[in-house]
């Protein structure tokens, strides 16, 4: 007998009531009084999934419902007159302590593998299938977004600014694959520095210039930007971007599971943890290049010191979870180790 | 508890008799028992590419309504799993082509987002539905019949309004789109109504503001001290924010009724929303995420103690007569665009 409330169609109205199964399988609806309320096959009944200890809901066919905390009694009928292998399945499943210790260890492995190694790998293969110029609006955009708010014309003189147009000349592939250019400004806000455009724009600032004592210093800056528009990385961070940020959408619109204790931050954090992988990349093939050049890599070295230096940031030693560059120190001892 | 009259007279005289009598909300889940669901809930979901995340939903959604109880009846979630992924599967493939449009073509990017402006009234009024009317308690459904029209009106329109006063008619505005919310929703045939005054909304606004700065003097003069310094401020907005959601729960439901006379409840206390939004926090950071189910039952646990209902009984209302299902996507789709539309 399964104890539990009954609820007519059409209406809010509650009544105790109990169930009755004989051994053909044919119910009895009874209220307190034993006046007989509903009655039918079980098998026609829709009974709700078993869920931990979560009530379950018979249906009737003529809209009226039946509520009951008793889940074995239910489960107990149900493998008697009816088999449903996918949600008893999924019941022991969610029964078990030592499973669900061994899930934890399996999603927290499969996450980080699609994480670090899955999607980079999927998306350099889809960035080397897109053309070229898949991202020459957005270089565009951003390199007129940034000449407006810090970059002014450069103060070197003409035959200065010839010198380092010839650096970047010696150091490109026999037939480029890019439109390579090298814009020569002035930083403002952006002080010392130099980036790469996904087009092949490279823009290197008077400071750094300036901040070098040694052309193959500038060289090597040229090699590691370089290095970014052969390997595609702008493509592949907006790839790589576009997946974290279309799953953490979908972890964070599905509420009941995550709530908005989700946010940005895993999302902020492997932005930054691809893009430290990207400018590793980008070294290894600055050092390469070089070396086929026969610039030491001391140069590239140095350079990274000095900028280090200029922006105040000697002491990043410690990972920061949230930084774009691996710390200086490391890039330095794999520049010296190359 | 049957109170199943036979003759009229009788239901006369227990209507007119009848106590008024508070039921209290209760939530009897446990947070062992969930991770177990929740954990199995993230394994077939990686495990198939996110397509059992439909049916995640779903098992998530059933334990919480079901575990949440008013005079010893669960609530029930009616939602189809095969709908949702439905509904999911066109929503991320919007997301991810605007998204990659933001980078691709900047220019598309634009138009995109304005014309996309039109549709969020519209995502939020068909979210509403979806949910409500996949909600049921003792076997009737509720439901949301509010228009784009009106949340067109309320989300856009108003909205310019608030802009053009400078933030002025900000508290008057939040409190038009939480009664758009709270009065177009139906248990059955029954409306609610939601009362709450203007006023209460602008008295609100002030004391929050009032209390800003003092949290702003903190920040100030502890902000230098490493560690301790950032954990104060961290509890000083905590508490600001925990004081604004509180009020603002307690003050539409103390001022929302359901068909009239059933009246509903809410007595949350901003130490204690405030405590419990630390104690989360802590969890699940300290546990990397693993708490987060217990974190989901206790907050569960929190709201239900504090939420109540007073009414004669809770046998009266009658189901409407044409409801049907609503379609997942419009849900979903909100879902994805990370649209808050709770109340």
């Amino acid at each position: 007998m399964i104890q539990g409330y009954y609820f007519p169609h059409g209406s809010s109205r509650r009544l105790l009531a109990s169930i009755t199964v004989d051994d053909r399988g044919f119910l009895r609806l009874h209220d307190e009084q034993g006046a007989l309320l509903a009655d039918g096959r079980w098998q026609q009944l829709q009974i709700s999934p078993r869920l931990g200890s979560t009530p379950r809901f018979l249906d009737f066919a003529d809209g009226s419902r039946f509520e009951t905390s008793d889940n074995d009694a239910v489960d107990g009928l149900q493998q008697c007159w009816r088999q449903e292998r996918g949600y008893h399945l999924l019941h022991r499943l969610e029964s078990h302590w030592r499973l669900a210790l061994a899930s934890v260890v399996v999603v927290a492995v499969v996450s980080w593998w699609f994480l670090t190694i899955a999607l980079p790998y999927a998306a350099s293969q889809v960035a080397f299938v897109l053309p070229a110029s898949a991202l020459d609006r957005s270089a565009e955009l951003s390199l007129s977004v940034m000449e407006r708010i810090a970059l002014k014309p450069s103060t070197l003189d003409e035959a200065r600014q010839q010198q380092l147009q010839g650096l970047l000349v010696r150091l490109l592939p026999q037939s480029p694959a890019y439109n390579y250019r090298l814009l020569l400004r002035d930083g403002g806000a952006f002080g010392a520095n130099a980036f790469a455009l996904p087009d092949g724009t490279i823009v290197m600032t008077d400071q750094l210039v300036a901040l070098a004592d040694d052309d193959r210093q500038l060289s090597a800056v040229l090699a590691h930007e370089i290095g970014h528009v052969e390997a595609r990385h702008s493509l592949r961070q907006v790839l790589q971007g576009s997946v974290i940020m279309v799953i953490a959408a979908v972890m964070a619109g599905d509420a009941t599971a995550f709530g908005d204790l989700v946010g940005g931050v895993p999302t902020a954090v492997m932005d930054a943890s691809y893009s430290r992988d990207f400018e590793r990349e980008a070294d290894r093939y600055a050092l390469t290049l070089l070396a086929s050049q026969g610039v030491d890599s001391e140069h590239f070295a140095v350079l990274l010191e000095r900028l280090a230096a200029s922006h105040d940031q000697a002491d990043d030693t410690d990972v920061n979870y949230f930084s774009s560059h691996p710390p200086t120190a490391e890039r330095v001892a794999a520049a010296r180790a190359f | 508890m049957s109170d199943n009259a036979t003759s009229p007279a009788v239901t006369v005289v227990a209507k007119t008799e009848a106590p008024i009598r508070t039921f209290t909300f209760r939530f009897s889940g446990d947070g062992g028992e969930f991770f177990k669901i929740w954990i199995v809930n993230l394994l077939l979901t990686v495990v198939t590419l996110g397509i059992y995340s439909a049916w995640a939903t779903v098992r998530t959604s059933q334990y919480f309504y079901g575990h949440t109880k008013l005079d010893e009846t669960g609530f029930q979630y009616l939602a189809n799993p095969l709908s949702i992924l439905i509904g999911r599967v066109i929503a991320v493939a919007i997301f991810g082509l605007v998204m990659l449009a933001a980078s691709f073509q900047p220019m598309l990017y634009g138009v995109l987002m304005v014309l996309a402006i039109p549709a969020v009234p519209w995502l939020m009024v068909r979210a509403m539905r979806f949910n409500l009317r996949n909600t049921a308690y003792r076997n009737v459904r509720f439901d949301f019949v509010g228009t784009y029209g009106e949340a067109a009106k309320v989300f856009l329109l108003y909205y310019l309004g608030v802009i053009l006063s400078l933030g002025l008619a900000g508290p008057w505005w939040l409190l038009q789109t939480k009664k758009f919310f709270i009065n177009n929703v139906r248990y059955g045939d029954h409306a609610f109504d939601c009362s709450c005054p203007t006023k209460e909304f602008y008295i609100l606004a002030l004391i929050t503001l009032g209390a800003i700065i003092p949290v702003l003097l903190v920040t100030v003069l502890l902000g230098w001290i490493p560690v301790i310094g950032q954990i104060v401020i961290f509890l000083a907005y905590l508490s600001i924010f925990a004081l604004w959601q509180s009020w603002v729960r307690n003050m539409l439901f103390n001022h929302t009724r359901l068909a009239g006379d059933v009246q509903l409840s809410s007595n949350v206390t901003m130490f204690d929303l405030a405590m419990l939004y630390a104690m989360n926090a802590l969890l699940v950071v300290v546990t990397l995420g693993i708490a987060l189910p217990w974190v989901m039952v206790r907050t569960a646990k929190f709201y239900a103690e504090r939420t109540a209902v007073q009414a004669a009984n809770l046998d009266r209302f009658t189901a409407s007569q044409n409801q049907v299902a609503g379609s997942a996507i419009g849900d979903e789709v909100a879902g994805v665009f990370a649209l808050e539309v709770g109340i």
